[in-house]
């Protein structure tokens, strides 16, 4: 019985290991756009791989399933947080160089920061098609909603950032 | 460019930023061999030869009940008779310590239902399938063993996880027998009440869930399999639910709340949730018990009166500390005045008994956790100095579990029902308020303490307690006091209104209701509930009198609840 029971975590702890190095970074850094910083993001990813961890073996495609639990953890974090610092401004970058990398980065931290502030469904429909690149059926899995929702969040988190992005073109 | 294109490229440039540090696996891999160790704990053997006889609980469902799920009762006669088998009652390695629920909700539900043990009980897979077939009447859910050893099963509704069955096992006969300690695993979550907390009625659950509409379903099952309460409550979005479960029974001792979500659409199980519970008594639940006049006495909750006196010092000894929960009082008792002996004494329903005997050592701040399951005190050398060491038992009074030295003034604040320890350190001259922080169950040197902090220009007073899903603790401002609610990282979650007076000086929390102990102004001394951001006094000391260097006499001190 406990011999058994090696083997089956031998497997399990050598899948961990091959999920992590296949798809941890990603993870951390689809995080990152949904609760905000890299340490948070850190924990919800860990968190994600512990909670799975039982049931990695049973699914036909971990990362799917790691991502969806990701995403559900992220909701779960914001949701603990204050009202207050959920919707705290954030702050402006430094004024702009006039180097074009330094121009650049400042247009990404106005729009990162402009993604930040929408509405959390259409911030995760925005981060799952446009930075993770996945279908919008792969998106609706991932969030645990309809396509027709995901069309819908996408095309208002698209609007709401379109003046920011042209502005930055 | 499209905007789409620009917005793809600027997301991309700046994950490319977002460097993960490099200790994720490790950290992971730490944390699922923590979660594989705690039902492991090593009892020291020197710590169990001392053991004395378990705490045996009295079960007052009875045998004869048809269409019940098998409960171990005394008397039951067992299937399997095994003549080899011969009675023990002690703990062995890796026995669980924490709440249970079914078949069994502590040690003590075993060694009352005796040996030779059923062989469905010694099988995780069965218990976990009665569990769910005749104690919950849950249909349609199959129960499968995550893996071979790892005590958790997967509730499984057409391969789709709809929660996992937490299991503990206790030995017996030189047997393992299993018992289910939870279910969770899904997005449904129970926040209050938590594992272990004697719950009265009414009852109010709060928990989480994702989705925009959903209908958690709310139970409370005796160990027994009857219902005893429910109610339905509409969840989802953003905020948490809460809902209300209000019983009249009180012939069952332990339970379980579950929650439920189900399919809009064909009604099939969802999600799962279920945390073991005890009844709360009327006694347990609505008194304080205080310090006053060398001895312990309890007070009601609800307007400070006596209810009854609960130790009784020989001349020359004076109880100094105390903690109350789940009907058990455990104290301090320091010897004649000008010398350092100390002993620490337990009273619950089985009696009076002695944790630690008497001797040359200052011992302070006992503190149980809300099942009275864990305890935790400072031993410090007399005289002072770095020799001390917060002691953390579980399972039994002299079971000791941890020891962990302290190298400052420290004292325990409270303990959770899974070991988390709330701990004060201050500097030997306690020249500052101190530090309060969050010690991890697990945790071996207090360096590993997570700190709760106060606003830039305020200071944590030195009450502080746990509140179920994380801790409170009063800061005081140049401007008055609030409480602040923190989560177990050491984050604040929730800041309440400020009130115009000094930060209390001590804090004790059950099923969410603060009890203080005021500090300052007309109310010196007076202990209040806080309601609703408001101190309202049950008890109405001498203001002269109750002073820190007044004589003290009738002044009731140190709440604990």
């Amino acid at each position: 019985m406990t011999g058994g029971g090696a083997v089956v975590r031998q497997d399990r702890d050598a899948l961990l290991v091959d999920t992590y190095r296949a798809h941890y970074a990603g993870l951390v850094r689809l995080a990152a756009f949904l609760v905000g910083s890299r340490e948070e993001a850190e924990e919800v990813v860990q968190d994600a791989y512990v909670k799975v961890h039982g049931a990695l073996r049973r699914v036909e495609d971990p990362e799917a399933y790691l991502r969806t639990t990701v995403v559900n953890l992220s909701r779960s974090r914001l949701r603990r947080r204050s009202v207050a610092a959920a919707h705290r401004p954030e702050p402006l970058p430094d004024a702009a160089s006039a180097e074009a990398g330094a121009l650049e980065h400042v247009q990404r931290a106005v729009v990162v920061a402009a993604l930040r502030r929408l509405p959390r469904r259409q911030r995760e429909a925005v981060v799952l098609r446009y930075y993770a690149d996945l279908s919008e059926a792969q998106t609706a899995a991932a969030m645990g909603c309809a396509v027709g929702s995901v069309k819908s969040h996408t095309a208002r988190g698209l609007a709401a950032l379109r003046p920011l992005l042209e502005d930055a073109r | 460019m499209s905007a789409e294109d620009k917005l793809r490229r600027l997301l991309q440039s700046e994950a490319a930023a977002v460097h993960p540090g490099g200790d994720g696996l490790a950290r992971i891999q730490a944390r699922l061999a923590r979660r594989r160790l705690v039902r492991r704990w090593l009892v020291p053997a020197s710590a169990l030869a001392t053991a004395g006889a378990v705490v045996t609980a009295l079960l007052v469902l009875p045998s004869d009940r048809t269409g019940r799920p098998d409960v171990l009762v005394p008397g039951t006669p067992s299937p399997s008779p095994s003549a080899t088998a011969s009675p023990t009652t002690a703990p062995q390695p890796g026995d669980w310590a924490g709440p249970a629920f079914w078949p069994y909700s502590s040690r003590a539900d075993v060694d009352t239902a005796g040996t030779p043990v059923p062989d469905w009980v010694q099988d995780p897979v069965e218990v976990g399938r009665r569990l769910v077939r005749d104690v919950l009447q849950l249909e349609g859910i199959s129960v499968v063993q995550e893996c071979v050893s790892c005590e958790v099963l997967d509730l499984l509704v057409e391969d789709r996880s709809v929660g996992q069955v937490q299991l503990g096992h206790y030995t017996t006969g030189g047997k393992r027998v299993f018992t289910a300690v939870g279910i969770e695993g899904t997005d449904l979550v129970i926040t209050w009440p938590t594992a272990g907390t004697a719950v009265p009625s009414p009852l109010t659950v709060r928990g989480t869930v994702p989705g925009v509409d959903e209908s958690v379903l709310l139970r409370l099952v005796s160990r027994a399999g009857d219902g005893l309460a429910q109610a339905s409550v509409a969840a989802g979005g953003e905020a948490p639910w809460s809902g209300s479960l209000t019983w009249r029974a009180t012939d069952w001792d332990s339970g379980a709340v579950l929650a439920v979500t189900r399919s809009p659409k064909d009604g099939a199980v969802r999600a799962i949730a279920l945390v073991p519970v005890h009844r709360g008594t009327a006694e347990t639940t609505a008194a304080f018990a205080g310090l006053v006049d060398g001895h312990v006495s309890l007070y009601s909750a609800v307007d400070g009166s006596l209810v009854r006196r609960l130790t009784f010092p020989p001349a020359g000894k004076t109880d100094v500390e105390a903690t109350w929960s789940a009907g058990t009082l455990v104290w301090v008792r320091r010897g004649a005045a000008g010398t350092c002996t100390a002993e620490l004494d337990r009273l619950d329903g089985q009696g009076a008994s002695t944790v630690v005997p008497s001797g040359r050592a200052s011992l302070s701040s006992p503190q149980l956790s809300p099942s009275a399951a864990w305890l935790a005190w400072v031993e410090e050398p007399c005289g002072g100095g770095d020799g001390g060491v917060l002691v953390v038992t579980v399972g039994g009074t002299e079971a000791r579990r941890m020891t962990t030295p302290t190298g400052s003034l420290t004292r325990v604040l409270d303990v959770r029902d899974d070991g988390t320890l709330l701990v004060l350190t201050n500097d030997r001259a306690a020249t500052g308020p101190g530090a309060i922080g969050v010690l991890p169950a697990r945790a071996t040197a207090l360096t590993e303490l997570v700190p709760l902090e106060a606003e830039p220009g305020c200071y944590l007073a030195s009450g502080a307690a746990f509140d179920g899903e994380g801790a409170v603790a009063f800061q005081g401002c140049e401007d008055g006091t609030q409480l602040l609610r923190f989560a177990l990282s050491g984050q604040v979650a929730a800041k309440d209104p400020a009130l115009a007076e000094e930060a209390p000086l001590s804090v004790s929390v059950r099923d969410r209701e603060v009890l203080v102990w005021r500090n300052g102004g007309d109310t010196v001394g007076a202990i209040a509930r806080y309601t609703d951001g408001r101190l309202v006094d049950l008890t109405h000391p001498d203001p002269v009198r109750c002073q820190s260097d007044g004589d003290q006499r009738g002044c009731v001190r140190a709440p604990d609840w």
